[in-house]
């Protein structure tokens, strides 16, 4: 159905509506670009995820304990429904480098042999495997090494059990067990001062004082398995020797991340550029029906001389999709720009052999439907006129559309009103769907920008509760060992120090169901002034006397209420195991916490003193002077600077938001721009019969112009309250899906976002009316009567 | 009443009755007409505005349907026919020339031309059409380049372009000048006796009434009068 003569006249009719064209191929750009790039990030993701797990095996079934007799293992592989096991050591220790005065936490883990050894392998990113040599050697992991700038053959101290030895880096790997490297028991993760470390089985057993027994077991389960019946036959096994209960690769720490990471991908693919492609379709179908109406002499033309209704909506859907077509292309290669920096990020979190970004077929395929399809749809809506228009009709003068009083008026106001004032009235209440489709148009670019606006007020908002309320010290000690009270007090000898207030932190495994997560319990003091725990309205919760304070996680995630029992063991010391009531839950923002008096938890501990943690009030302008005294302190293990706890916090989340929150505003920009021009470009071309009539009949520029304005004001006006409450909605729904293991972010909008949001509208308002104002300038008075419409 | 040379009757219409619905507003626009146009003659619709000339131009060029009556274009049933019928008629038989030329304005003159001969069955070429109505050196220009005569001159070529059996012009001389609109009227009478194409030509303009073989009066929607001229005048002829 190719005709040239009607391709030409498409190409020509484009140039002329070049600045429809290209605000809307933004949007289309803005929607496909999201789109292409986090459905390629996804798919990249899930493909490298999937040949990972699988290349370098990693287990389904993880079981931790105590310990147990290393022969344990048989018992395992004998299971029904267990294809392979592995039976190891894992303990936690600590490492000194020579590059940072405290020492870094510690995860080392045995490396089976590798003729034995078939469950999550290692992938050498460079150098090699231990061997059994006359020094320890020792394979680090990648994060760790890339934060510290560790080399091949750097040696440094290692402690476990109390027992310290030198071990040289002789390889830098990763494993699939860790592809997010976190500490369990930190808030956020932190390279600098946590690391996995494999070691060959002989030198970890003499330093964990562990020959022949293990504390970890990992399995693969064979085909057709039920995971619930193979992880109970594991239970049963190993429960004489403390288990907390066998897990499957769902609940794996480093896995939860992966999946996590995946599924938000997902739905960033759909739901941001959604917003999009709607209202790109919606623009599509104003400028078509705008353009079918202004085209009614010429559709009726070729009609007349003979073309078929097909071909001449084909001639306007070719025009559409070209439209589409000039925001789908450069959207794609947008989309993999954007991609690769996203991927980019990703390199710095999780570690993946290869994650390398590449831009899929299907999701290119995606973008390019979905750019195409809403406008098409849009496009298609406008179209229909040329069905309905008869050729010989079309040759006539279009009768009067049928005005109606509009609501307003008929609501008994008309006697107060200005017929200026009706006729913008009835212009915009004549069409109601395309002015909700406007207003609902405006809504989302308002929504857009409030929600990139309230990231920056809510980390402000988190920074602020955080560091402010909640920790209110100036520097916090930690020691390598629970210290009598007398020690504290010693502290405040060292000149510059106003205050120490001690506390009790111990690692600690919590237990519920089938849950179970690694976390610290920290024991407080009574009258403790310089940490607060707070509830959802910043009000300071009491440590209870009884029982434990924990992060209202526990209680959305696994359903835990306040009264009921959970089991804790405890991972230092003599490893005790208890029960206790849950008394309460606290909203922090970041991480998780568990949280105890002092007392009971010292109890529990089976111990009679000590604090490893103090928390201090420092003079300022002695605060460096203190930091050096106490770095030198030999039973101290970390001295942290809340002021620089703030500013890493706040170069690793502030830049990151920052860039996100501008990219949002310009996408918005770009919604508000494309509606509010094509909705003043339209209106001014529906009626420059109209607007040339009442210039003749004596009305000045200005009131012309005066109208319109009215119009699109008015338009801005109705969706103002509902933008701003769309917005909050927006950013409610997007915390919901933020991890919140990590983060919790309360929906906090600050008055000032909102009148940026309002702002960002107003300017998209003048850049329109102002080439609106041209336009009015430029209306030939005896051509526009001319044109028959 | 007819010539011998014109005898082959392409049209019949037989009480053909159209009401328009404007707005709120019923409009008779043609009451009960009957009449019947032969291959290869000029017929003149003479009458004043309003008098439903145009309907029936429109309806006998298929681009509007009556509300009651009949008419055939030979043995087709233009009443009965399908939208899509309508258009394979307009596409192979008619060729339209309008008041306001109606040429596409982002085509240049040769393009609105080949708009026509791309679709037509056995089109002459588009220069070709472009010489019969003089304007082959206006070839590229686009409409708002050209004068209004010269626009309804490119109109022409493209409805004659097609090889058309039927030439429907709605005043086509109503927005020129004199001497541009004989100009015009010129081309029309060379395309009748080159391609022996039934021209009819509506205009309220009695003066030209003298080019015709026969002239329908029209008032009120109804026939007025038919006349024959025994001798067709010559353009230079007619005044106005």
């Amino acid at each position: 159905m190719v005709t040239n003569s009607l391709d030409i006249k498409l190409f020509r009719d484009l140039k002329q509506l070049r600045a429809q064209t290209i605000t809307t191929a933004i949007l289309v750009i803005c929607g496909v670009s999201l789109l292409v790039s986090s459905w390629s990030a996804f798919q990249s993701l899930r493909s490298v995820r999937d040949s990972y797990y699988k290349n370098y095996q990693f287990a389904d079934i993880f079981a931790e304990f105590k310990a147990a007799p290393a022969e344990i293992i048989a018992k395992i592989r004998h299971l029904d429904g267990i294809e392979s096991a592995e039976a190891r050591i894992v303990m936690d220790g600590l490492v000194y480098l020579k590059t940072q005065p405290e020492p870094a936490l510690a995860r080392f883990i045995m490396l089976t042999p590798a003729n034995q050894s078939n469950l999550n392998k290692l992938y050498i990113r460079r150098g090699r495997l231990p061997v059994e040599s006359t020094e320890i050697e020792i394979a680090v992991h990648e994060a760790f090494a890339e934060a510290n700038n560790l080399s091949l053959g750097d040696t440094f101290k290692i402690l476990i059990q109390g027992q310290s030895e030198d071990a040289k880096i002789v390889g830098i790997t990763i494993s699939p067990e860790f592809v997010y490297a976190l500490n369990p028991a930190a808030p956020l993760p932190d390279d600098h001062h946590f690391g996995i470390f494999w070691l060959l089985p002989k030198p970890l057993q003499r330093m964990a004082k562990m020959k022949d027994v293990t504390n970890s077991i990992i399995a693969k389960m064979s085909k057709d398995a039920s995971t619930g019946a193979v992880l109970e036959r594991v239970n049963q096994v190993l429960k004489p020797y403390g288990n907390s209960g066998a897990y499957e690769r769902k609940h794996q720490l480093s896995n939860m991340f992966v999946e996590d990471e995946i599924r938000q991908q997902k739905a960033s693919a759909i739901i941001t550029p959604s917003i999009f492609l709607l209202v790109a379709a919606f623009l599509t179908h104003i400028i078509l029906s705008r353009l079918v109406a202004i085209h009614r002499p010429q559709i009726a033309t070729l009609k007349a001389l003979g073309y078929y209704d097909r071909e001449i909506s084909l001639h306007y859907m070719k025009m559409i999709l070209i439209m589409m077509l000039v925001g789908a292309i450069p959207g794609i290669f947008l989309g993999d720009i954007i991609g690769i920096l996203l991927t980019r990020t990703y390199q710095q979190f999780f570690h993946f052999p290869n994650l390398n970004f590449s831009l899929s077929l299907q999701a290119a395929i995606i973008g390019l439907v979905a750019g195409i399809t809403p406008a098409l749809l849009g496009g298609w809506s406008g179209l229909r006129a040329i069905y309905k228009l008869t050729p010989a009709e079309a040759m006539r003068a279009p009768s009067p559309p049928v005005y109606k009083p509009s609501i307003i008026e008929r609501w008994g106001l008309q006697t107060r009103i200005s017929i200026k004032t009706k006729m913008v009235w009835r212009n915009l209440f004549f069409r109601p769907v395309r002015l909700l489709l406007s207003v609902l148009g405006i809504c989302a670019a308002l929504a857009v920008i409030v929600t990139g606006g309230s990231w920056n007020d809510m980390t402000d908002f988190l920074m602020a509760t955080q560091f402010q309320r909640q920790q209110r010290e100036d520097m916090s000690v930690s020691f390598l060992k629970p210290l009598p009270a007398s020690s504290i007090r010693e502290l405040l000898n060292i000149p510059g120090i106003l205050a120490a207030e001690g506390q009790r932190s111990v690692p600690a495994r919590l237990i519920y169901k089938n849950h179970k997560r690694e976390l610290g319990i920290t024991g407080w003091p009574d009258h403790i002034q310089m940490s607060r725990k707070l509830d959802k309205d910043l009000k300071n919760i009491e440590i209870p006397d009884n029982g434990i304070l924990l992060s209202r996680y526990f209680q959305d995630a696994w359903g835990l209420k306040v009264g009921e029992n959970i089991d804790i063991e405890i991972l230092e010391g003599k490893l005790p195991v208890f029960s206790t009531r849950i008394a309460a839950f606290s909203d922090d923002l970041i991480g998780l916490s568990a949280s105890m008096k002092f007392r009971p938890l010292l109890k529990e501990l089976k111990e009679e003193t000590g604090y490893n943690v103090v928390t201090l009030k420092v003079d300022p302008i002695k605060s460096t002077e203190v930091y050096v005294k106490l770095k030198n302190f030999s039973q101290i293990y970390s001295v942290n600077l809340k002021k620089q706890l703030y500013l890493g916090f706040q170069e690793s989340m502030g830049g990151l938001i920052r860039v996100f929150t501008m990219v949002l505003i310009i996408f918005a920009l770009a919604i508000a721009i494309g509606i509010i021009y094509n909705s003043v470009r339209v209106s001014f071309s529906e009626r420059s019969w109209e607007m040339a009539s009442l210039r003749i009949l004596g009305f000045s520029k200005g009131s012309v112009f005066e109208m319109l304005t009215s119009e699109i004001v008015t338009q801005i006006s109705l969706a103002i309250i509902p933008g701003c409450l769309a917005g909050w909605g927006l950013v409610y729904l997007s915390m919901e899906s933020i991890h919140a293991e990590t983060f919790s972010f309360p929906v906090f909008i600050e008055p000032s976002t909102f009148a940026m949001a309002i702002l960002v509208i107003i300017f998209a308002l003048i850049f329109s009316l102002l080439i609106m104002l041209r336009m009015i300038g430029s209306i030939n008075l005896v051509d526009a009567l001319k044109v028959r419409e | 009443m007819q010539d011998n040379q014109f005898s082959e009757v392409l049209f019949s219409a037989k009480q053909l009755s159209k009401i328009y619905r404007m707005g709120e507003i019923d409009v008779h626009a043609l009451r009960e007409i009957s009449l019947e146009l032969f291959a290869g003659e000029i017929v003149v619709l003479l009458g004043p505005s309003g008098s439903g000339k145009s309907t029936l131009l429109n309806i006998l060029g298929g681009l509007d349907n009556p509300t009651s009556g009949e008419v055939h274009y030979k043995e087709h049933n233009l009443v009965t026919a399908t939208e899509k019928e309508l258009t394979t008629f307009r596409r192979e038989h008619v060729g339209f020339v309008f008041q306001f030329y109606n040429l596409i304005p982002s085509l240049t003159a040769e393009e609105n031309v080949t708009l026509a001969t791309e679709i037509a069955l056995s089109p002459i070429s588009s220069n070709l059409a472009l010489h019969l109505v003089g304007l082959e050196d206006r070839a590229h220009h686009f409409p708002s380049q050209l004068s209004g005569g010269e626009q309804q001159r490119i109109a022409i070529a493209r409805a004659v372009a097609k090889r058309p059996d039927i030439l429907l012009c709605d005043e086509p001389t109503g927005a020129l000048d004199y001497t541009t609109g004989k100009k015009v009227l010129e081309t029309l009478l060379r395309v009748n006796s080159e391609i022996a194409t039934l021209v009819v030509i509506i205009t309220h303009n009695a003066s030209i009434a003298g080019i015709a073989d026969r002239v329908i009066k029209m008032a009120n929607g109804r026939i007025h009068s038919v006349a024959t001229n025994s001798k067709r005048m010559s353009v230079e002829d007619i005044q106005w």
